[in-house]
């Protein structure tokens, strides 16, 4: 069951096992909810996981989709080498703020 | 083995990261200098630049970095085609250098993120130059882009044309890959991680996009049902089993030809407008809003985290590079005089606060903080307006120096260093005729003609520097010359012809002290006077103006060989740092940077310490007689305690110094009255047992060419002094520099150091060489540095003792040494000190017959010894690493290398134990107890060795905790890290090995003094090394328990004495 902490206006997600089809079925609904109920910045936290798949990227995808019209944003924290490396390669960096660090809130 | 490669790399790392960040610094420059010149570039420069890409490449070679590795590697073949004039620097070349700089600048500073970070699109960049072999108007530039069109999407990509013109070299196809991340991925059960794999592995990813639009919002019903991926791929695979190969259907891979390709803007910016939704889904009109240009979307080198934008404080000299056009600004004169005066009343209004502060009054603490900081601040911002660099001063001498040369017929070459430094503008402006005149000099008189050169054995072409750099908070510059030097006794002779000095005072002097005799007033030695060198004015002039500066001049000459001035001067003018002293009652202030040290003669040392020599009082400073004046005598605050006998004994001397202490007036108390506290200091002359029990306070003070000690009474604060200018009646003193208003509120006035001394009419007196009180230099010990005390015996060997073992240095006439018993002896503060000679025990040379033997005391468990040496004696601090195995022999340690010379390390209390074995009985039974105390961890993985090596010890009465291996001995010293002694380690071990375990415990602050000794089972050389680079104190074979034993009483007793 992935782990959701929901701020006034951020919302922080630990995707389990990972960012995969699972979890992202799970997560869409729950995540829509938060941005209805006011928030505009997803932190997607990867911590430990580099677990990914194509609905995985759909989700973050989606996310984004919802949040920037909104002036929100979509932040990736903690992603593994992997991780950071696959997302780079498909340009997903430019839309999506991606943190390498173990915890990008600083 | 892991482990330990991964910490022998981070340490290989750092080196190398800095060293690369060395050679970046100023490549900057060099590239824009390149650009200027164009197709005439300097050499030298390019090869500079080159030499800089290439050897940040190897090392990243080496060190498995591959990105940078290959981005240094792509500037290197740009720069080689610039050394081969196979490309003409242009700025758009340039640029693209400058940028691929840049990234690695980057990326070196966080190295770890930059191990996997993408610089492909630079190093396509960078291929494209120089792999695109075509004339230069062809040469496609970095802006240049292009759009790949499809014919069903149209524009998909925007890429630069190097990168297409690169990815199609080698005969490789360009492709846009259309992927559906849903049906070709996950559908078939692969992961996008798999995709990108195959992809890199096949063939280079020129650009990618995700149709973000497609995929809709997180209220759309269900899942994605389709998220297309679009990748421009280059590759070697052939069109026919690309579908294959990649495992997508044909009809969404499609081959790129020329006619794909279309001009686009050559804006980059065009690369970051989503051209039309490319898969011809439905969803993809219904869908997707405009995209909004995220706020993340980020060029894609970010900018530098700059210090300007960290500083609130105006960048008026930030010196970031890049945009000289934005770093000065233009104020007007009076304004930064106006902003000089203001910070001047806050630094005093800070000064008073902080003495409200400490005599008590409550709450105002955090205000004097806010204003201490805010008053710092301020001062340091406006002195920032007010700083100009050097360069201004030195920017004339290279044409100075050549039109002399040219003039005297004589070759000059002129090094100038230090441009960059910055001074206070009215220290810029009062520095031009001093500095132009030593210049002069430098040339005029310091060169010789180039037939004398020859003839002397130098090359015809004279070299003058000048040189200017950071110091201890002061900025030197320093004009040296390779001539004839000074001759010292041409000078003493003029000096003496003059007048100016005594043939007596002069034979006291040093070459130093008679070669700065060339700064008194009224002296000039060019023989003839050319007109060069202006008539009559000489050296002393310059000295005025330093003075004035608040600058000391220091000249130094080897005859021969050439001469330094060096000119040491502060930072700014208007606030200067000092020492506030009292004598007589007042306050006065002592610029800093007149000033060496600051010393007290306990009461039971000035005896020894204070002397006369002809009919002036001297102090003993490690080895040299320092002249005293008496800052009340000269300045006559007290004329009534002029003692009237000067020619009395030293012990009413001293008695005099102690007298005048006792009679200071309390500075805080205004209402003393000073005849009051005479009369009462009279009452006290007559109780002796009340002089005897005072020390002498005394500022060793520098007036340039020599120093003397000043006499005060109290040294009192250091305090940031604001400068005012002397009221007109004070001006002819000649003892006061200035005044200023201190903490207390009261008047100091800024005492004159070296118009003092021309008052106290002082010239030096240099006693004979001394015996050096170097332990004093033990006090200043940095962290981390061994001190060490370096001496001879016969004069081809140089010895070590640490400095602490060594009480004092007595330099001894051969015959106070006396053979009594048939052991030397030496009569030693009416008491006999035994002598240990080094030949006694160790295979080293003999003294030659007349050496002036000097004994060092030192200090062994329960007694004094001396041992013999010759001179020069030296003190030495720094990082030592003693090789304890190649050089050892009795009574010898080990061996270092120290200024290029091999430094034997003398274990004294061995000398002492196998001179005198008797005298270690009673002391063996303490070592015994003292073992008894000894905790020792001991780290070991195989049960049998542990238990072998624990035993000994145990049976030699040490307590002893065992660990398994490095990690937890790791563990047990952090928790019972005060009761371990010594770390006994084998090399090899899992989870953590010895090696690691000994870094870790230098690294850290809690442990780094402690002994480590490690073990192994063969000590091979390459072993040894690599042990010691680790930090371990000591290197044994396992099971030699005798050696084992040896050392750790060695080291243990080692630790107790050191």
């Amino acid at each position: 069951m992935s782990v959701i902490e929901q701020g006034k206006s951020v919302v922080r997600v630990r995707p389990e096992p990972g960012l995969v089809a699972s979890a992202a079925e799970e997560l869409k609904p729950r995540l829509l909810e938060a941005v209805r109920s006011g928030a505009v910045e997803v932190v997607f936290d990867l911590e430990g996981t580099d677990q990914i798949d194509s609905l995985g990227i759909g989700l973050l995808i989606a996310t984004h989709n919802t949040v920037t019209p909104k002036g929100g944003r979509v932040r990736v924290v903690g992603t593994s080498p992997d991780v950071a490396r696959l997302l780079k390669s498909m340009r997903l960096d430019r839309h999506l703020a991606l943190e390498q660090g173990p915890d990008g809130s600083g | 083995m892991g482990s330990e490669m991964t910490i022998l790399d981070d340490e290989t790392l750092q080196m190398y990261v800095e060293e690369s960040l060395d050679h970046l610094e100023d490549i900057e420059s060099d590239l824009l200098a390149i650009e200027q010149a164009g197709a005439g570039a300097d050499e030298e420069l390019v090869n500079k630049v080159f030499r800089a890409a290439h050897s940040i490449k190897g090392g990243a070679g080496f060190l498995g970095l591959t990105a940078i590795n290959q981005l240094a590697h792509k500037l290197e073949n740009v720069l080689g085609l610039f050394r081969s004039k196979e490309l003409v620097p242009n700025p758009d070349v340039i640029n693209l250098l400058l940028q691929g700089f840049d990234r690695l600048r980057d990326l070196l500073q966080d190295v770890d993120a930059g191990r996997d970070a993408d610089v492909s699109e630079l190093v396509v960049a960078l291929e494209g130059l120089t792999t695109a072999n075509v004339p230069e108007e062809r040469k496609p530039s970095v802006s240049e882009r292009v759009q790949v069109v499809l014919d069903s999407h149209g524009p998909v990509f925007t890429v630069s044309r190097f990168e297409l013109e690169q990815a199609v070299k080698g005969g490789k196809n360009l492709y846009v890959f259309e992927y559906d991340l849903i049906h070709d991925v996950q559908r078939r059960g692969r992961s996008p991680l798999t995709v990108l794999q195959e992809l890199e592995d096949g063939g280079v990813i020129l650009d990618a996009k995700v149709d973000l639009g497609v995929v809709g919002g997180l209220d759309s019903e269900a899942l994605p049902r389709t998220i297309p991926f679009l990748v421009l791929y280059a590759t070697i695979v052939g069109t026919d089993i690309a579908s294959g190969v990649f495992d997508l259907p044909d009809e969404r891979i499609h081959v790129l030809g020329e006619a794909n390709f279309r001009d686009a803007p050559p804006e980059p910016l065009a690369s970051e407008e989503e051209p039309a939704t490319l898969v011809a889904t439905p969803a993809a009109t219904a869908a997707p809003g405009p995209e909004p240009r995220p706020a993340t979307q980020e060029p894609p080198h970010p900018p530098k985290p700059g210090p300007a934008s960290a500083n609130q404080a105006a960048p008026v000299h930030s010196k970031d590079q890049g945009k000289p056009a934005e770093t000065s600004i233009r104020v007007h004169v009076s304004l930064l005089e106006n902003l000089m005066t203001l910070a001047g009343e806050l630094v005093l209004s800070r000064n008073q606060l902080l003495q409200a502060v400490t005599s008590g009054a409550p709450g105002v603490d955090r205000i004097a903080q806010r204003i201490d900081l805010i008053t710092s601040e301020l001062q340091e911002t406006i002195m920032l307006t007010r700083m100009q660099p050097v360069g201004k001063i030195f920017g004339k001498f290279p044409r100075v120096v050549r039109d002399l040369a040219r003039k005297l017929g004589k070759e000059v070459e002129l090094e100038v260093e230090g441009n960059e430094v910055e001074l206070d503008k009215t220290i810029i402006e009062g520095l031009n005729d001093p500095l132009t005149h030593l210049v002069r000099n430098a040339v005029d008189h310091g060169l010789e003609p180039p037939s004398e050169r020859l003839a002397a054995g130098k090359p015809a072409k004279g070299r003058v520097s000048l040189r200017a750099f950071h110091e201890a908070g002061h900025v030197n510059i320093e004009i040296s010359d390779d001539g004839r030097g000074i001759d010292a006794e041409k000078i003493v002779a003029k000096a003496i012809e003059k007048g100016l000095l005594g043939a007596e005072q002069a034979r006291a002097m040093s070459e130093k002290e008679k070669v700065g005799l060339i700064f008194l007033p009224g002296f000039s030695t060019a023989e003839e006077v050319t007109d060069v060198s202006g008539r009559g004015v000489g050296m002393d002039v310059v000295k005025t103006n330093l003075d004035k500066l608040g600058g000391v001049v220091d000249i130094d000459s080897r005859p021969g060989q050439g001469t330094t001035v060096r000119i040491k001067l502060p930072l700014t003018l208007a606030i200067i740092p000092s020492q506030i002293v009292a004598a007589g009652g007042q306050a006065f202030a002592i610029p800093q940077v007149n000033m060496d040290e600051l010393l007290r003669i306990p009461a039971s040392q000035v005896k020894e310490r204070i002397e006369i020599v002809g009919d002036a009082e001297v102090v003993r400073l490690r080895d040299r007689l320092l002249p005293l004046v008496r800052l009340a005598d000269v300045l006559r605050v007290s004329p009534k305690y002029r003692d009237p006998a000067t020619g009395e004994e030293r012990e009413d001397r001293r008695r005099s110094l102690a007298d005048r202490r006792g009679r200071r007036l309390s500075l805080d108390d205004p209402g003393t009255d000073p005849d009051a506290a005479a009369s009462q200091h009279e009452d006290r002359r007559g109780g002796p047992d009340r002089r005897s029990s005072s020390a002498v306070n005394i500022v060793v003070a520098n007036a340039g060419a020599f120093q003397y000690g000043l006499v005060v009474d109290e040294l009192l604060d250091a305090e940031e002094i604001v400068v005012k200018p002397l009221g007109r009646h004070l001006k002819g003193c000649g003892c006061y520099a200035g005044a200023t208003i201190m903490g207390n509120g009261r008047v100091a006035l800024i005492l004159d150091v070296p118009g003092l001394a021309r008052l106290a009419q002082l010239t030096s007196v240099e006693g004979s060489a001394r015996a050096a009180e170097v332990k004093q230099r033990a006090l200043r010990r940095a962290a981390g540095e061994e001190h060490l005390l370096l001496f001879r015996y016969a004069p081809t060997e140089r010895f070590a003792l640490p400095l602490d073992v060594v009480q004092r240095i007595e330099r001894v006439k051969r015959d106070d040494i006396a053979v009594v018993g048939g052991r030397r002896v030496l009569q030693y503060k009416g008491g006999i000190l035994p002598l240990l000679a080094l030949d006694d025990v160790a295979q080293v040379g003999v003294p030659d017959e007349d050496a002036e033997p000097v004994v060092l005391v030192v200090r062994l468990p329960g007694r004094s010894a001396g041992l013999l040496a010759t001179g020069p004696v030296d003190a030495y601090q720094g990082r030592i690493e003693v090789d304890r195995e190649t050089l050892v022999q009795p009574g010898i340690g080990g061996s270092t290398g120290i200024e290029g010379e091999t430094v034997l390390v003398v274990d004294v209390v061995d000398v002492a134990r196998r001179s005198y074995p008797d005298w270690f009985q009673a002391y063996e039974a303490e070592e015994t107890e003292a073992r008894e105390g000894a905790t020792l961890l001991l780290a070991e993985d195989s049960a049998f060795f542990r238990g072998q090596v624990a035993g000994f010890f145990r049976e030699a009465g040490y307590t002893v905790l065992e660990a398994e291996d490095g990690q937890e001995a790791w563990e047990i010293l952090c928790r019972e890290g005060e009761r371990i002694d010594a770390v006994v380690t084998d090399i090899e071990m899992p989870h953590m090995d010895g090696l690691a375990l000994t870094r870790k415990i230098r690294a850290d602050e809690r442990f780094r003094d402690l002994p480590v000794v490690a073990l192994t089972t063969l000590a091979e050389d390459e072993d040894i090394a690599r042990g010691q680079e680790a930090g371990v104190t000591d290197y044994q074979v396992k099971l030699d328990r005798e050696e084992l034993l040896a050392s750790l009483a060695r080291i243990l007793r080692t630790e107790e004495y050191a």
